[in-house]
């Protein structure tokens, strides 16, 4: 989604006045590096083929001009053939090449998945940092990630009914933790110190939690991918996690867009806001609740991929400034720029060895606090 | 002097808003204020904020006017008698719709430092637009008015981050006006400003009140400004008010002495009593 076009989303403001050549240039170079990144992917793995093979099955025409295909990739066979009945479009079986059939049915959902976990990470910690007031607030900050994290391992070894709705069990948990952040940080009113301490301590007692259920796993198997799940990793995605995140992202991200102007408000301060018609805790909940749904979804595809919806939402604000409408649509960008780069990091760092991507942003990320740390006086007032 | 004749140039008046003739008043009645159901800190029988005009609040720290000024604005909500705007209990206003109505300058002033001028004046368009409304050309011609009226249409594309404090508060008003509500309260609008850019605010707030009879209250911290620009005080002294009415009637030698603690000449000039302290009565 984020890597098909530099246009803007035109659904507010009706002349698009706000999209500057800054915006537009994060957008590009976002999706040169998506592209890039893409392309790398998609050249290695188990089956031996040339780059070029490679590369030409990426752009088959098979696939291009049977809109079918795609939809039956990214809605499943049964909703996309549906979804193609309905708008006309023939349903009739392709057969594909090979290498094509390799590069798009096994390949490519991991680059497809990247793009839509950074765009929601990205997406989610811009939120969260308005929300909260907070420059260094983001869903691995907040204890969202641990939270959705613990969610999801309990649905892997003890709720084992649940997997279906992972996202929203994602969701669920990011929420609660959120919520038990904000208790805890509470004390008429919070601060960025605060929160931040009362996140690592929520993250502390789940990351736990999350630990001690690897001893009431009953197999190896379950243990090593709950391990895949809490560092973050893209290995092995398939079409099947793509279409449990596309949705949610299309809820989620919009509704992000929507919300830019009450985030634009929220910046002003509660009681400016509050004098501005706002009513403060009902948009703040609200639009929480967006952001643990961006996160959840990530998370409940790719786990805990830290750091990146702490580390975009800055860098974009340095290009585009802070003005949200800006922010989040070149968080849609430069989320999954960030997170397709990162996951080439981590199959090529240590080739033959794959890294789980997570350790790759978590590499990046750590540094990154501290620069953010360290930069100013006041931490991480916004 | 020459900061309010500069103040002045840029007044126009729009015939599309002519003098109203129904703005609203704020009266208080009975009314008891604490935090969180504490001691009260202010305790009022009665009080008037007259419409069409200018009231200042005046006292000492802690004497309990931004309290007040939080009551009328519904931000806090009275232990017992009524904050009534436009003769209605002020909560009883939808936060949406006591906004088009009834604007409020804090000295809450965090905005990001990239934000333009005209973005944070656009701001104050806020609750006269829909969920998924844009930007329509009455909200354009309203942030353009309330610029030129704080005479800051030269700084509209300059992030707020890099103006100075007198050029930032004039930025948070135009965005205050730009709300275009027919009453306005202003929190110490002029504490930590330059002279210069404390009179560009009152004169601004001045000709609004006499274009459109907007009815304001201020929090003023000088008493000898409050005498010249307002056209009624309100003293309080320890969180009830002391006295209050026009300027020449409640400034005088006792009303300072009292209430701001201080020895000081009160003379009379052309544009209301003038105040020269003298020297801080000795506490006991």
């Amino acid at each position: 989604m984020a890597s098909e076009t530099g246009e803007p989303v035109g659904e507010f403001d009706a002349p698009l006045s706000w999209v500057d050549s800054s915006l537009v240039t994060v957008a590009l170079v976002s999706t040169a590096i998506v592209v890039v990144s893409g392309l790398v992917q998609v050249s290695f793995g188990a089956f031996t083929m040339s780059i070029g093979a490679a590369w030409a099955a990426v752009v088959d025409p098979l696939v291009w001009t049977n809109p079918q295909v795609l939809l039956r990739l990214f809605l499943g066979e049964g909703v996309g053939n549906a979804v193609a009945g309905a708008l006309g479009l023939s349903t009739a079986a392709v057969d594909l090449p090979k290498e094509t059939l390799i590069v798009w049915q096994i390949r490519m959902p991991r680059v497809v998945v990247g793009v839509l976990v950074g765009a929601n990470l990205a997406v989610s910690g811009a939120v969260f940092q308005a929300v909260t007031r907070n420059e260094l607030a983001s869903p691995f900050i907040l204890g969202v990630s641990a939270g959705a994290g613990l969610a999801i391992l309990l649905s892997l070894i003890v709720f084992t009914g649940l997997a279906a709705f992972l996202p929203l069990v994602a969701a669920g948990g990011g929420a609660v933790a959120f919520l038990l952040v904000y208790a805890i940080a509470w004390k008429g009113g919070t601060n960025p110190v605060r929160l931040v301490l009362a996140g690592v301590i929520v993250s502390t007692v789940f990351g736990s939690v999350q630990t001690a259920l690897f001893f009431f796993a009953d197999d190896l198997g379950v243990v090593q991918s709950a391990i895949a799940w809490t560092t973050g990793s893209l290995t092995g995605v398939d079409w099947e996690q793509v279409r449990m995140a596309l949705p949610w992202t299309l809820v989620a991200v919009p509704l992000a867009l929507v919300g830019a102007r009450q985030l634009n408000v929220l910046l002003l301060g509660e009681r400016t806001a509050r004098s501005l018609g706002m009513s403060v805790e009902r948009v703040r909940f609200a639009l929480s609740a967006v952001a643990v749904l961006a996160a959840g979804t990530a998370i409940a595809v790719a786990g805990i991929v830290g750091f990146v919806g702490l580390i975009v939402p800055h860098m974009v604000r340095q290009l585009v400034g802070s003005d949200y409408k800006r922010l989040v649509v070149a968080c849609v960008f430069a989320g999954p720029a960030l997170v397709t780069l990162a996951d080439v990091g981590a199959r090529l760092a240590l080739s033959p060895a794959q890294l789980p991507v997570g350790i790759v942003t978590g590499l990046i990320g750590g540094p990154y606090f501290l620069y953010l740390m360290r930069r100013q006086d006041g931490l991480g007032g916004l | 002097m020459s900061a309010d004749d500069d103040a002045g140039e840029n007044a126009t008046t729009d015939p599309a808003r002519a003098a109203r003739t129904d703005s609203p008043r704020i009266s208080i009645e009975e009314v008891a204020l604490s935090y969180g159901g504490g001691e009260p800190v202010v305790e009022a029988e009665r009080l008037e904020v007259p419409a069409g005009e200018i009231t200042a609040l005046v006292g000492p720290n802690g004497s309990g006017k931004s309290t007040l000024l939080k009551a009328m604005n519904a931000e806090l909500s009275p232990d017992r008698g009524v904050v009534a705007f436009d003769g209605a209990a002020v909560e009883s206003y939808d936060t949406g719709d006591l906004a088009r109505r009834l604007g409020l300058l804090s000295q809450e002033h965090t905005a990001p430092e990239s934000t333009t001028v005209r973005e944070l004046a656009t701001h104050g368009r806020y609750p006269h637009r829909g969920f998924f409304e844009g930007l329509t050309e009455a909200d354009y011609r309203a942030v353009d008015r309330a610029l030129e009226r704080v005479g800051v249409e030269h700084l509209a594309d300059r992030p707020v981050g890099g103006l100075s404090g007198g050029q930032a508060q004039l930025a948070w008003l135009a965005m205050v006006l730009a709300q275009e509500t027919d009453a306005l309260l202003l929190d110490e609008p002029t504490t930590y400003l330059d002279l210069h850019h404390q009179l560009r605010v009152l004169g601004a707030v001045r000709e609004l009140n006499a274009d459109h009879g907007v009815t304001v209250c201020v929090v003023l911290h000088d008493i000898g400004q409050a005498a010249r620009f307002a056209d009624n005080l309100v003293a309080l002294k320890g969180g009830k008010p002391y006295e209050w009415g026009p300027p020449d009637e409640v400034v005088t030698d006792d009303l300072l002495r009292e209430v701001f603690g201080v020895v000081a000449d009160v003379g009379f000039g052309p544009e209301g009593p003038t105040v020269t302290p003298r020297r801080a009565v000795d506490e006991d």
